[in-house]
């Protein structure tokens, strides 16, 4: 119980940030740090996965909806791929030494584990991102380009974050 | 029966994943004027609400900025001014005023007579890739779908949705943006889009061959579409290129519009608009 409300109130403190702060500190107008998959990466482990699921898109679709000059359903899309793969992730990057999957969590991960976990998701939800925003090859570098630079932003201000509040 | 029904129960978690994926993907597709269909009236008005706040407070910092283009843009109607007054002139001579009715000179004069609606960008964006201004004015001040806007140096957008006392425009800076361009002495010169590129660029595409095109150059709107009068800028050619496949030119050009700092825009009443639409509608199926 205490941990559905600790990650409601996570889920609106993201939004709200996400939506008035991070959408507006675009770097050289090209990347953006896109600190709400944060909110999706770090939830537990132990969550039935249908109910994840259902959890990342209906998350997503509010922040479409609150973010404007994206398509809707662009985010709903990207953190539910995103989501699908985390598991897998989190396997092959943990430390390791628990027994079930009831036993993992982020508390005792590494700084390398931590960082291994998030930079490769974050990279996956960056390149479905903007492929499907710009839903063509057109201008194919400069999307590759859009990013890698807003994964590294991305991944800078998400580590801050994760170490400080995910990590012991 | 029973195998069909293990089948998803085993695999059940895969089966939820794509479902959801691909109402995700359909909600991309099926949206992407998203402003216009899905936000709706109430949450427009909330938001604008909150934009115009903040843009009431970023204001005070930019006020100096504002006074300079203000400024300049004074300067120019001066000497449009004086110029229309030295030709105006040379005109009192060859006509007699007392042979021209009044009644006429009246109704010449409401005909020419454009009323531009002064209004703010109260929130704008210029990086994604379909792009917004939202405006601080609303139907009560006589705003109307399809008007278009410009800035003090060229367009910038055009009405798509209207509140009571907010309008969001879709910017020039937007790939769903198409517009019409002409140039100076060369005619109707192809069309202009928006590619993502930022930093103020756009394209014109489907240029003829044989038009005279210099880098340079001011391109200008067409006044085909009925949104923008003829003559409004766009802004100037800074490359061109040959498509071999279509056999006609591609130009890449440099926007007269600082879409980074936006601030007073107004907007241009779309005249006759909707009479013209439904004359177009009425042409003969060939």
């Amino acid at each position: 119980m205490a941990r559905i409300l600790s990650h409601s109130v996570a889920f609106i403190v993201y939004l709200l940030f996400q939506v008035l702060f991070f959408n507006h500190i675009t770097l050289f107008e090209i990347a953006t740090p896109h600190v709400f998959l944060l909110f999706v990466l770090f939830l537990p482990l132990d969550m039935p996965r249908i109910l994840e699921f259902a959890v990342a898109f209906l998350a997503g679709l509010t922040l479409d909806l609150l973010s404007e000059g994206s398509a809707v359903g662009l985010y709903a899309f990207t953190l539910l791929f995103v989501v699908g793969f985390r598991y897998r992730v989190f396997r092959i990057t943990s430390s390791g030494g628990y027994r079930g999957i009831g036993e993992a969590t982020f508390k005792n991960q590494s700084f390398l584990g931590m960082a291994m976990y998030i930079l490769p998701l974050i990279f996956v939800h960056h390149v479905v991102y903007y492929f499907l925003e710009t839903f063509s090859f057109t201008h194919f570098f400069y999307t590759l380009f859009k990013i890698l630079l807003s994964t590294v932003y991305t991944f800078l201000i998400s580590f801050a974050i994760a170490v400080i509040f995910y990590k012991n | 029966m029973y195998r069909l029904l293990s089948f998803f129960s085993s695999n059940k978690n895969i089966i939820i994943f794509l479902i959801l994926e691909g109402i995700a993907l359909g909600l991309i597709i099926s949206n992407n004027d998203r402003q216009k269909h899905v936000l709706g009236d109430f949450a427009l008005e909330l938001s604008g609400n909150m934009y115009e706040m903040r843009e009431g407070v970023k204001g005070y910092f930019t006020l100096r900025e504002r006074n300079n283009v203000l400024r300049q843009k004074i300067a120019q109607l001066e000497e449009q001014v004086q110029d229309v007054n030295r030709k105006l002139k040379s005109y009192e001579g060859v006509i007699n005023r007392d042979t021209i009715s009044p009644v006429i000179i009246d109704s010449l004069l409401s005909y020419e007579k454009f009323q531009f609606l002064p209004c703010r960008a109260i929130r704008n964006t210029t990086h994604k890739s379909y792009n917004y201004i939202m405006l601080d004015k609303g139907s009560i001040h006589g705003v109307k779908k399809d008007m278009g806007v410009i800035s003090t140096h060229g367009i910038a957008g055009k009405v798509i949705k209207v509140t009571e006392h907010y309008a969001i425009a879709l910017s020039a800076m937007n790939v769903s943006f198409k517009l019409s361009a002409l140039s100076e002495g060369v005619g109707n010169l192809g069309l202009y889009e928006w590619g993502t590129e930022g930093a103020g660029k756009a394209y014109l595409n489907l240029i003829p061959k044989d038009a005279p095109l210099d880098t340079g150059q001011m391109v200008y709107t067409s006044g085909y579409n009925t949104i923008f009068p003829k003559g409004y800028k766009i802004g100037k050619i800074i490359r061109k290129e040959e498509n071999a496949e279509t056999g006609t030119y591609f130009a890449e050009l440099e926007l007269a519009t600082d879409f980074y700092n936006l601030g007073d825009l107004y907007l241009v009443p779309a005249h006759h608009k909707v009479e013209l639409d439904s004359l177009t509608l009425r042409l003969p199926d060939e």
